[in-house]
């Protein structure tokens, strides 16, 4: 498909020459999660901006469309990513101005933890300009299919690591936990690629109030080519900080506490069922297990 | 590169391809010897390399927590700040 086909049934139609602006998710494995819609919206836009995760699927989205325009650009260490944040939302913005129709192409879901993409959409939309996001397979759901966990069995939590470190948070230890960007765990500077042991120590300490330091935990990242497996890595809490972390490292911990019945609810809806005439179903309460 | 970046794409929207039709897919494209020995040892980290591509530098895309405005104290973080502020997602 060419950019632009005239005739086309694009779902970006140009009624006139206003700029617009979409982020579209490739999701996590090149070829294999992208949206047909995603992938029209790529090839019919006039620039394309890119965020991917893996060199070969910046490859597979320069052969989509004649002008793709890596967001890489505006990374570097020591800089701060509030400022390559700003960067990416400004380049995309100055071609929307200038009546572009811009596809900002994101890996994963370009909504999920993707600060960029909603700045852009919400920045477009207060100037006037359309502005959507499509969305993608994104590790949140890789790991469920590689890891066989269904978040709604016991419930899951999910935080970006540094931010459960920075803030006073309340762990459910009944639920799954989920963190993201464990491989940059307690940084404050924006600034860096990567975390020490150190740092992962005081996040493994934090952990340490709710969870065993023996308590089974998994080191996850997504496989980005249909070649390669899915890191799954699997160890017990306290050696987490040993472990090599990369950018695209989540940690996901298990419950290590059964789930716990609220007897005053259920009193509550006792009374309730008795009131309005309902049956009571055989409970069936679930013990969660490790 | 364009042969290795279009097998990839065809091999994942493909589904069970087994080990003896990958060997074979891999044998029958035209390319350099070390990419053809680094597709069938499943080498994702050397294909780039191999290809010339680019690693990216970085591609964390969610500050763990909002930049800190000009007249706010840099050390101490906003205690009453809405989840809703944030513009991530799980």
């Amino acid at each position: 498909m060419v950019a632009g086909k005239a005739g086309s049934k694009s779902p970006i139609r140009r009624a006139d020459a206003r700029g617009s602006l979409v982020c579209v998710g490739m999701g996590m494995t090149l070829g294999a999660h992208i949206t047909p819609r995603s992938r029209s919206y790529i090839e019919q836009s006039d620039v394309v901006f890119l965020a991917v995760s893996d060199a070969l699927v910046e490859l597979w989205v320069r052969q989509m469309h004649p002008d793709v325009r890596s967001l890489q650009i505006h990374y570097s260490e020591g800089k701060s990513r509030h400022l390559s944040y700003r960067q990416m939302v400004d380049a995309m913005l100055t071609e929307v101005r200038a009546g572009k129709r811009v596809c900002g192409a994101f890996y994963g879901h370009p909504g999920v933890f993707a600060l960029a993409p909603h700045l852009a959409i919400a920045q477009a939309r207060d100037e006037g300009f359309d502005a959507s996001m499509e969305p993608g397979i994104s590790a949140e759901d890789c790991l469920y299919a590689d890891l066989g966990i269904d978040p709604g069995r016991f419930g899951c939590q999910h935080y970006e690591a540094s931010q459960l470190m920075f803030y006073q948070r309340r762990i459910d230890p009944s639920a799954y936990l989920v963190l993201w960007q464990v491989g940059l765990a307690g940084d404050r500077s924006h600034q860096r690629f990567a975390t020490s042991p150190a740092y992962l120590q005081l996040l493994v300490d934090l952990l340490a109030s709710d969870y065993p330091l023996d308590h089974p935990v998994v080191v996850y990242e997504a496989a980005t080519l249909a070649i390669s497996q899915p890191r799954i890595e699997r160890m017990p809490l306290k050696d987490l900080v040993h472990t090599a972390l990369h950018m695209q490292s989540t940690l996901i911990i298990p419950p290590c506490q059964p789930l716990r019945h609220n007897p005053r609810m259920h009193e509550q809806l006792d009374a309730l069922d008795l009131e309005s005439g309902v049956a009571r179903g055989q409970p069936q309460h679930e013990e969660n297990s490790t | 590169m364009t042969h290795v970046v279009a097998f990839l794409e065809s091999l994942g929207r493909q589904a069970g391809l087994s080990e003896a039709d990958f060997a074979a897919a891999v044998a029958a494209l035209d390319v350099a010897p070390l990419v053809r020995e680094a597709l069938l040892r499943r080498d994702a980290a050397r294909l780039p390399q191999l290809l010339g591509a680019s690693e990216p530098v970085c591609f964390i895309l969610s500050p763990a927590e909002n930049e800190p405005k000009q007249d706010d104290a840099p050390a101490e973080p906003e205690p009453d700040e809405k989840p809703q502020s944030r513009r991530v997602a799980a």
